[in-house]
C-alpha cells in the first residue's frame, strides 16, 4: 500500500550527538526526505529556524547547555521565537511517564522514544501533517492541545466549556 | 468569556497543503531502504561504540581515583550510558540498549547513591565491555540473562535502602 508523499518537507534535526545525525539521515532519506538540516545545538537550531525556516523539528532531549525541553519552551514562549507554532518530534530515551509528561507540557507535538523506530518516526510525522491539534494558550501553557482524541463516551463536566477560538497569524 | 479562559488557536495546515496528493513509497519499502541505508553505514558501528566505552572507561577511572567521587565523572557516565540505551539497537547491540538503559537508571534515579556505589557501576561498565569483546549482537544467552538479573536485582536493593 502507498503512503503518503514527505519529500517536500523540510526538517531540521538538533541532536548534539554526530552519530544520531547520520542515523536520523539514514532513516528520513529512506522516507525521500532530503531537506535536512543539523544544528548540535539549541541555540544554533534556533538561528537555523530564524534563516531557514523548516517545516518541523526533531529534537534530541539531552543536550548541553540546553537541553530539548528548554529548546522547546524557547520556541513556544520566547519572544523572539521564530516560530512558535512549528510541530516538534522529541527524540528521547527518557520514557517514563512524568518524563512523558513533562515533555507534553513543554509543548511537544510527539514524543519518540530512542532506539528509533522507522515505522514510528515515520507515523509521527504523517500524524503531524493528517492530524493536526489546534494550539491551546492559557496562562500555563502554549502548545499543542494535549487531548490527542475525543471520547464519545465522555460524560463528564466539559472543562474547556469557556474558551476563545482563533485562527492562527501563522 | 472568561478573560482568562484558555484560548484555542487553530493553526492552518500548511504542511498538508504543502506535500499535497503525491504518493510516496509503501511503509515495507520505507522500512526495508532504511534497515539497507543502517546496514550500509554498519562498518562505522564498532568505532561509534568504542568512542562511547573509552568514554565510559575513562570516566569511570576518574569516579574511582577520587573521595568522593568526581560528580563530573559520573556524570560523564550517565550521558554515555543513555548514548547507548538509544543506539545500542541500532548499532547492533541489543544488550548495550538494555545494559545502558539500566546504569542511566541507576544514576539518574539518585546520583549520590550512584557515587557512593561506584562496584555496582563498575559492575554495569564491565558487562558492557564484555558484550563488545565477545560481539554479543543478540540478546545473549543464559549467562547474559543471568547477569543482567543480578545487575538489576542489585540496584533495586540499593534504591530501596
Amino acid at each position: 500500500m502507498s503512503s503518503i508523499s514527505l519529500e517536500a518537507l523540510s526538517l531540521l534535526v538538533v541532536d548534539d550527538n554526530k552519530h544520531m545525525h547520520m542515523v536520523v539521515k539514514a532513516i528520513l532519506n529512506s522516507m525521500r526526505i532530503k531537506n535536512i538540516r543539523f544544528s548540535d545545538n539549541a541555540a544554533d537550531a534556533f538561528m537555523e529556524m530564524r534563516n531557514w525556516h523548516p517545516d518541523i523539528v526533531i529534537s534530541d532531549w539531552a543536550m548541553e547547555p540546553l537541553d530539548g525541553l528548554d529548546f522547546v519552551r524557547l520556541v513556544r514562549k520566547g519572544d523572539d521565537s521564530p516560530n512558535p507554532y512549528i510541530p516538534i518530534i522529541l527524540l528521547t530515551g527518557h520514557t517514563e511517564m512524568h518524563r512523558v509528561l513533562e515533555a507534553r507540557d513543554a509543548g511537544v507535538n510527539e514524543i519518540l522514544a530512542k532506539p528509533i523506530s522507522i515505522k514510528s518516526l515515520y507515523s509521527r510525522l504523517v500524524s503531524i501533517i493528517e492530524q493536526p491539534r489546534p494550539f491551546v494558550k492559557s496562562k500555563a501553557y502554549f502548545g499543542p492541545c494535549r487531548r490527542r482524541s475525543v471520547d464519545p463516551n465522555y460524560s463528564g463536566p466539559e472543562r474547556r466549556a469557556d474558551v476563545a477560538l482563533s485562527d492562527s497569524a501563522a | 468569556m472568561n478573560d482568562k479562559a484558555p484560548q484555542i488557536i487553530k493553526v492552518p495546515n500548511l504542511l498538508r497543503a504543502k506535500i499535497g496528493n503525491k504518493t510516496g513509497p509503501d511503509l515495507n519499502q520505507i522500512v526495508k531502504q532504511a534497515e539497507a541505508a543502517l546496514d550500509g553505514m554498519s562498518h562505522l558501528y564498532e568505532g561509534w561504540i568504542r568512542d562511547y566505552l573509552d568514554t565510559i572507561n575513562k570516566a569511570m577511572s576518574e569516579a574511582q581515583a577520587s573521595v568522593p567521587p568526581d560528580p563530573d565523572a559520573i556524570a560523564r557516565i550517565r550521558k554515555a550510558s543513555h548514548e547507548l540505551k538509544g543506539q545500542g539497537l541500532t548499532l547492533g547491540y541489543p544488550l548495550l540498549t538494555q545494559v545502558g538503559h539500566m546504569l542511566h537508571g541507576f544514576i539518574d534515579r539518585d546520583e549520590a547513591c550512584a557515587a557512593r556505589n561506584l562496584d555496582l557501576i563498575a559492575a554495569h561498565i564491565g558487562f558492557m565491555n564484555l558484550v563488545v569483546q565477545k560481539k554479543i549482537r543478540g540478546d545473549g544467552g543464559p549467562e547474559e540473562e543471568m547477569l543482567l538479573g543480578a545487575l538489576g536485582q542489585a540496584a533495586r536493593k540499593l534504591a530501596k535502602n
